[in-house]
């Protein structure tokens, strides 16, 4: 009983406070709303006519502004001037760092002295000219062995007509080796008997010639030598008288003796001496014959012998190879042979061929990075020497008079020699020009040398110097030049310029203020109502748009369902809104 | 009626009971504690939030991000110049790198450019928006102020009147302004970053109620220096404390800056001028504030690139102050800004602000202190809820035996609940 009467308790409670709570929201509820819904005012897209401007925006370039580009290899010390900063010529516009500090330099020094002692180490290194002498061995070996087999092929192939021809040869040669026997046979005889025929002749003087020494030692005078018979004695010829003189008497001649058989005078008491030596004289003669005998005999023996010498040798040669014949390989081993030895010499010789490949690719790379190296030794010596003689150099100064303008350097800044240093605008006479881009439609109406209206304050006026198409869209745009008439015009300055003006009816026209932009271009909240129980209920929803045409007050827009009569848009909010944001609507109708 | 003699009992059994709880609770610590982190929280939030959706020129790179995937980053450079005859002159620019030149756009939208490019095509990601056939995927804006006396005319019966006459701040823009200054209009718009005439002019409420007592003024014409603008639009300001502070409820005008030149000529006086350090180059208006909102495809990439975009930048001698908008309304940027004490105060010395600056680093003020509110009611909430645990603890302990009421722990409810019981 009391628990029910405490949840009843609580019952109650509870009621209680809901209604107090919901009296409260009741009461606070348009304050809570104000906090979280945002107030928007909405006005609907009306047709309308729209003046517009031709107008166009671009950016002035100086054409005749001088580059100060900067120096290879130098770091900046300090920078002299400013942007802006009128100069004259010769003026300092930075310091450099001296050429000591430039890490540049230092590291193409390095660089030259690594390369130059490469290539002095490469001039110092043997010739290596190759060397094929060991490739051209193995070709020679080859080939010799090759032409051997291609022998021992041809012999195998040809055994029986060599054998049949060895065998010929011996028969031959063994006839006439039985032949040239006996002829040396008979010569060595004949030679012996001559021999022996001479030793019996001198056997025979022998003791003829110890009786003459007998009577040489007995005293016996040696007598004149005897001619031999038949041999006539030479005698002084008479004296001839002169022709015209009287013959004298001639003496009496002496009585001649008798002499012997031999013409020997028997009376002589060299008698005996005389006829031993004649018969000495006698023997030797025959000794002589026989000694020209012997040594025709000996002629004809040596030459027998010589020719059965040869035979002999024919035959043993002719044996020799009908026992070699016997010791060869087969045909098909023989062939073997021949092809491994062919493989062999084509072997050695693509061996020789790659080597000389090789050792031209070795050479050519070698001249290449010899050539490469001595280039950029010479490039090295020159950006040196060109460093060496910037070093001498210790500022930048300004090539001409002018208006310093966009100093893209800094203390410390690394230079190169296509940095740009800084721009120098002329002080007078600047040639600017700027680029428009219009319509075709518009463009139209414009044509060279036509004033085109500028809209700033700075700028004299332009007049338009070509119109041609626009690369990016040669058939919707054209690009309009034109000169600047200004000194006061500096590069990136922007310029807008009319070229006319237009009158449309466009479809959908709002006030300027309902056009936003983001990221993703121009957009407006378009406000969508929708009925619910407890009223109605407003969201936006964001519509992209295209701005076609706007004097600034208003803008003539196009976006997808923006034609329709009743779309309403917002103009002004209290926050930035989100698209499906719920908003409530201050008022219907623009201020 | 007898549920309404029960209900009355409750009720009067109720209100006794609550008033015994009330003073319990009054006489409790822990629960003025709790109630005073609240209130402190609440306020700091809540003046957090108020202060911050105020400043909507604060959250450009939120908005252009809107759908999509890419980050943004919202950079400002604010540069200094010369003003020949005060507030009257325009800024004309100083050399020695702490003025932003006209030309100087030009490089700076080069570089920005280069390293939009670099990053989309590094992190293949596209930069979708294009203007015209430019693939840009980021925008700019540049302005400078100067004060000038401002004439409205209006045509009355054919005849075009002088209507009033007020000096009003002239806002000098160029590129899309109307990007990084999300304006509530009022009538019109603002000046298309394509002039259409460069003699357009957009006012702010303020004057348009001073010149018109209306804010259906487009069309009509306002002469400066001789020089005869037409209303295309009409601006609401903020308002609020720090508005009025910061200048945003003063009259206020926005033509284009190229415009300067027609008001105030070519020479500027800059070229009578024997000021040192003055440029002798003639028109050289200077920059006061160049905007620039970046893709931002690695965090913290943007701040950098802009920086290095600025000619006459370095972080040793900045020369210009640079402002990293995008999230500097949050906690740590706040405390950042603050400290070191003063730190900020002597980076800011010498620059002109715009309003829009002015009021940014006022409303950096007065957060800071709505953080340190906060902070402090978030400690008083973890010591009010840890002394309410001790004392249910202690309360625990003294009688472990005590039924649960399911709520009703108290020693009077339960006594009530008896009584009631009975009856």
């Amino acid at each position: 009983m009391a628990k029910g009467s405490a949840r009843r308790t609580k019952v109650i409670k509870a009621m209680v406070a809901f209604i107090v709570i919901l009296a409260l929201l009741t009461f606070f509820s348009n304050t809570l709303m104000n906090l979280t819904i945002p107030k928007v005012m909405g006005t609907y897209a009306s047709r309308g006519n729209l003046s517009y401007s031709n107008s166009a925006r671009g950016t002035i370039t100086v054409d005749n502004q001088t580059e100060v580009k900067g120096l290879e290899g130098r770091t900046v010390d300090k920078v002299m001037v400013t942007n802006y900063d009128l100069v004259q010529k010769g003026d300092t516009i930075a310091t450099l760092k001296s050429i000591e500090e430039s890490e540049d330099l230092q590291t193409k020094k390095d660089r030259l002295k690594t390369l130059e002692r490469e290539a002095e180490y490469e001039d110092r290194n043997p010739s290596n000219n190759s060397d094929f002498t060991t490739y051209y061995d193995a070709i020679n070996t080859a080939k010799a062995t090759l032409s051997d087999a291609q022998d021992t092929l041809y012999r195998v192939q040809n055994r029986s007509s060599v054998e049949e021809e060895n065998n010929e040869i011996i028969d031959e040669e063994s006839v006439k080796e039985v032949s040239l026997k006996a002829t040396v046979d008979a010569a060595a005889k004949t030679v012996e008997d001559i021999n022996k025929d001479i030793d019996a002749i001198d056997a025979s003087i022998a003791p003829l010639q110890a009786q003459i020494d007998v009577y040489t030692a007995l005293g016996t005078p040696t007598p004149t030598p005897v001619p031999a018979p038949g041999e006539e004695t030479e005698s002084e010829p008479a004296p001839t008288a002169p022709e015209g003189a009287t013959p004298t008497a001639t003496p009496s001649p002496t009585p001649a003796p008798a002499l012997d058989p031999d013409g020997l005078d028997p009376a002589s008491p060299t008698y005996d001496m005389e006829k031993l030596m004649l018969k000495i004289s006698q023997y030797e003669d025959q000794k002589k014959a026989l000694e020209s005998q012997l040594e025709a005999a000996q002629q004809r023996l040596d030459e027998a012998s010589a020719e059965l010498a040869e035979c002999q040798g024919r035959i043993k040669d002719a044996q020799s190879e009908i026992d070699a014949l016997k010791s060869l390989p087969s045909e098909a081993a023989a062939q073997n042979a021949v092809n491994t030895a062919q493989n062999a010499v084509n072997s050695a010789q693509k061996a020789l061929s790659d080597a000389q490949t090789q050792a031209g690719i070795t050479e050519d790379k070698a001249k290449d990075a010899a050539e490469d190296r001595e280039e950029e030794i010479a490039k090295l010596k020159k950006q040196i020497e060109e460093l060496e003689k910037q070093a001498k150099i210790t500022a930048i100064t300004a090539p001409v008079s002018g208006y310093i303008y966009n100093v893209t350097i800094s203390s410390g800044d690394q230079l190169t020699a296509k940095t740009t240093v800084t721009y120098i605008i002329p002080e007078t006479d600047r040639a600017c020009s700027v680029s428009f881009s219009f319509s075709t439609q518009a463009a139209q109406n414009i044509s060279i040398g036509q004033p085109l209206e500028v809209t700033s304050g700075f700028i004299k006026g332009c007049t338009v110097s070509s119109v041609k198409p626009d690369p990016a869209d040669p058939r919707g745009k054209r690009i309009v030049k034109c000169l600047v008439e200004s000194n006061d015009a500096w590069p990136g300055e922007e310029i807008t310029v009319n070229a006319g003006k237009g009158n449309d009816n466009y479809k959908c026209v709002v006030p300027s203020s309902a056009v936003s932009e983001d990221n993703n271009g121009n957009f407006v909240y378009v406000i969508v109502g929708s009925s619910t129980p407890l009223g109605d209920k407003y969201t936006v929803k964001r519509v992209d748009v295209t701005v076609e045409a706007t004097d600034g007050a208003a803008s003539a827009i196009k976006g997808e369902g923006l034609d329709k009569y009743d779309v309403m848009i917002v103009v002004r909010a209290e926050k930035p809104l989100e698209n499906g944001q719920r908003v409530r609507l201050e008022d219907y109708t623009a201020k | 009626m007898h549920i309404i003699d029960k209900t009355k009992d409750l009720w009067n059994i109720e209100k006794g009971n609550a008033k015994k709880t009330l003073l319990k609770l009054v006489m409790a610590v822990p629960f003025w504690l709790i109630v005073a982190s609240l209130a402190l929280m609440a306020f700091g939030i809540g003046r957090a939030i108020y202060l911050t959706d105020k400043r909507s020129d604060q959250k450009v790179a939120e908005v252009w991000q809107s759908g999509s995937d890419m980050s943004f980053r919202h950079m400002v450079v604010y540069g200094g110049g010369i003003r020949s005859e005060g507030e009257t002159s325009p800024m004309t620019y100083q050399e020695g790198g702490k003025s932003i030149h006209i030309a100087d756009i030009a490089l700076m939208r080069q570089a920005l450019q280069n390293s939009a490019d670099t990053g989309s095509a590094a992190s293949k990601k596209n930069l979708t928006y294009t203007e015209g056939s430019n693939l840009r995927g980021w925008e700019d804006c540049y302005s400078s102020t100067v004060m000038a006396s401002l004439e409205a005319t209006e045509v009355h019966d054919g005849l075009e009147v002088t209507i009033g006459k007020a000096d009003a701040q002239l806002v000098a823009v160029g590129g899309n302004f109307k990007a990084f200054h999300p304006f509530r209009y009022l009538s019109g718009g603002f000046l298309p970053v394509t002039p259409v005439d460069m003699n357009q002019i957009v006012i702010n409420d303020v004057l348009a109620w001073k010149f018109y007592h209306s804010y259906d003024v487009i069309g009509n014409r306002i002469l400066i220096n001789g020089e005869m603008f037409t209303i295309i639009g009409v601006v609401e300001e903020n308002t609020g404390k720090i508005a009025e502070l910061a200048g945003e409820q003063e009259n206020r005008a926005f033509i284009y800056f190229g415009s300067l030149g027609t008001i105030y000529g070519n020479n500027s006086g800059s070229d009578d001028s024997e000021e040192p350090g003055v440029s002798s180059a003639p028109a050289d208006y200077a920059i006061q504030c160049y905007e620039a909102v970046l893709p931002e495809l690695v965090k913290g990439v943007g701040v950098t690139d802009f920086k290095n975009a600025l000619p006459s930048y370095s972080l040793s001698n900045p020369q210009l102050y640079v402002s990293n908008n995008t999230g500097r309304f949050g906690v740590t940027r706040i405390f950042d800004t603050v400290f070191p004490l003063g730190e900020s105060d002597r980076e800011r010395m010498g620059y002109e602000f715009p309003y829009w600056e002015k009021a940014a680093q006022l409303t950096e003020d007065r957060l800071f202190y709505d953080y340190i509110l906060t902070g402090f009611g978030i400690v008083l909430l973890l010591i009010g809820v840890v002394a309410t645990g001790l004392k249910f603890r202690a309360k625990k302990a003294a009688d472990p035996e005590e039924p649960d009421f399911s709520g009703y722990s108290d020693e009077d409810e339960k006594q009530a609940n008896e009584l009631l019981l009975k009856e």
